[in-house]
């Protein structure tokens, strides 16, 4: 039998292979989940290539490789898989920004690992980046407001002493406003060529001022 | 269309006034003349009230009815001018950015040097959200919604002020490390999205006195943080006082 694929550009997990047909004595949650995950990733897929407005249900399931009816038991409707599809994309882009922070090293090398962490999975993942970081703003005012307190969530890791400022929070903005242009502008692939200038742009307002020995 | 539009309206002579109304010249030239797409005060109301409806109700929720009814007027006239809401939104996008550009760009022209230009352009830029701010919402936030012809144009603008706030490597050129290339893309970049969240959240009362450190963070990029620490504590008198009620 051919290995099952799922048409992400994404480099697909094992859990999001379609499932075997007919009988497979797989449990029932194992199931349910492996198509939750799918779902989920073909909407991904769909709203990246389409944009959020123009997708609907029928392109979700056609990408997911679900039924309709399957869609419709785990989800209300676009909406509510989008919501869950944000969530995942986001959720995983904040965790590999704040580990680096929580693993014991010093600012500066954690401002670098964090952002080259998240410009790497977002370069292997131009769909997840599509959806996440410029697709969101198109869908609810909901979400987009959630997306605004999520980049502002961030700003605290910026400062040494994790208290959240002004500044902190303008520079995230700009992190996030400088890769959804590149995203936008058909070049997520070169997202991780960013890093040194991004690295440089975070430290730059805690910087002495600049002479011409340095 | 688009950039050139407020010079044609200023220079260009409007058809409909050289023959009398109601006569058949008369019509076909007032007709010719709005199918040019003039901004005549009748088609700059209808996008002004399309951007405050988007602002309001977000621009999916829009109808062109409601356009209709925010500015008074009647669906012939709204269909003379566009062809659709998407039409319109586009076409309201272009003409208010445009605006917002130049007066931001003739705020930095007017100052002395570049960091009393930012300062000026920043506070115009502030002072243009807390007096319309449901067009600032509809503007900023939903185009992001609305998508179509009008992100090229946003993208546009964005270079265009990129290359102003740019301006700042002639006078450090000679005396410093350059800054990171994209620096001005950043910039603009985060003041868009950061004014944009302060709009969604309601907060944009917040935003004239936010403005010293946004100034402050854009100076320490090419100056460094000495002085960007000396430009604050300038700044923010200046907000203070342009926050305050004129009068």
């Amino acid at each position: 039998m051919a290995a099952p694929t799922i048409k992400t550009a994404a480099a697909a997990p094992p859990e999001l292979c379609t499932l075997p047909r007919g009988r497979h004595g797989l449990p029932r949650d194992f199931v349910e989940e492996n198509q939750r995950t799918r779902t989920i990733a073909g909407t991904i897929e769909a709203v990246a290539k389409r944009g959020y407005a123009a997708t609907t249900v029928g392109d979700c399931v056609e990408a997911a490789r679900v039924s309709r009816k399957t869609f419709y038991h785990l989800f209300a409707g676009k909406e509510e898989c989008f919501t869950a599809a944000y969530e995942a994309g986001i959720g995983e882009i904040r965790r590999r920004f704040v580990a680096e922070f929580d693993a014991n090293r010093g600012w500066e090398e954690a401002i670098e690992a964090a952002l080259a962490s998240v410009l790497g999975f977002l370069a292997e993942n131009p769909h997840v980046a599509r959806a996440t970081m410029v697709e969101v703003l198109s869908s609810t005012p909901e979400l987009a407001a959630r997306h605004h307190a999520t980049i502002a969530g961030l700003a605290p890791y910026l400062t040494r002493d994790r208290e959240a400022a002004l500044t902190e929070e303008v520079i995230v903005a700009g992190i996030f406003a400088l890769i959804s242009q590149r995203i936008l502008a058909g070049h997520t692939e070169t997202l991780p060529h960013l890093l040194p200038e991004l690295v440089g742009l975070v430290r730059a307002p805690y910087r002495q001022t600049p002479t011409l020995n340095g | 269309m688009g950039k050139s539009t407020r010079d044609d309206a200023a220079g260009g002579e409007r058809g409909a006034e050289r023959y009398a109304a109601g006569t058949p010249r008369g019509e076909l030239e007032r007709i010719h003349g709005e199918l040019e797409r003039e901004p005549t005060p009748l088609r700059e109301s209808i996008m002004e009230a399309m951007l405050a409806t988007c602002g309001e109700r977000g621009y999916r929720a829009v109808s062109v009815a409601q356009v209709i009814e925010r500015y008074g007027g009647s669906r012939t006239q709204f269909y003379r001018q566009f062809s659709s809401k998407e039409d319109c939104y586009a076409a309201a996008y272009e003409w208010e950015a445009d605006r917002l550009v130049e007066e931001l760009e003739e705020a930095g022209r007017d100052a002395p040097d570049w960091r009393a230009g930012l300062r000026a352009a920043l506070d115009e830029l502030a002072r243009w959200c807390r007096e319309r701010p449901q067009v600032a919402k509809g503007l900023l936030l939903e185009i992001r919604v609305a998508g179509g012809t009008a992100l090229a144009h946003r993208r546009e603008l964005i270079e265009r002020l990129s290359r102003a706030v740019d301006g700042a490597r002639r006078e450090t050129e000679s005396r410093h490390s350059p800054p990171p290339p994209e620096t001005a893309r950043f910039m603009i970049g985060a003041v868009e999205s950061f004014v944009g969240a302060r709009l969604a959240s309601g907060e944009d009362e917040k935003i004239g006195m936010e403005m010293p450190e946004i100034v402050r963070l854009i100076v320490a990029a090419y100056y460094g943080r000495e002085a960007a620490d000396a430009e604050l504590e300038r700044s923010r008198a200046t907000a203070v006082a342009a926050s305050s009620p004129e009068g």
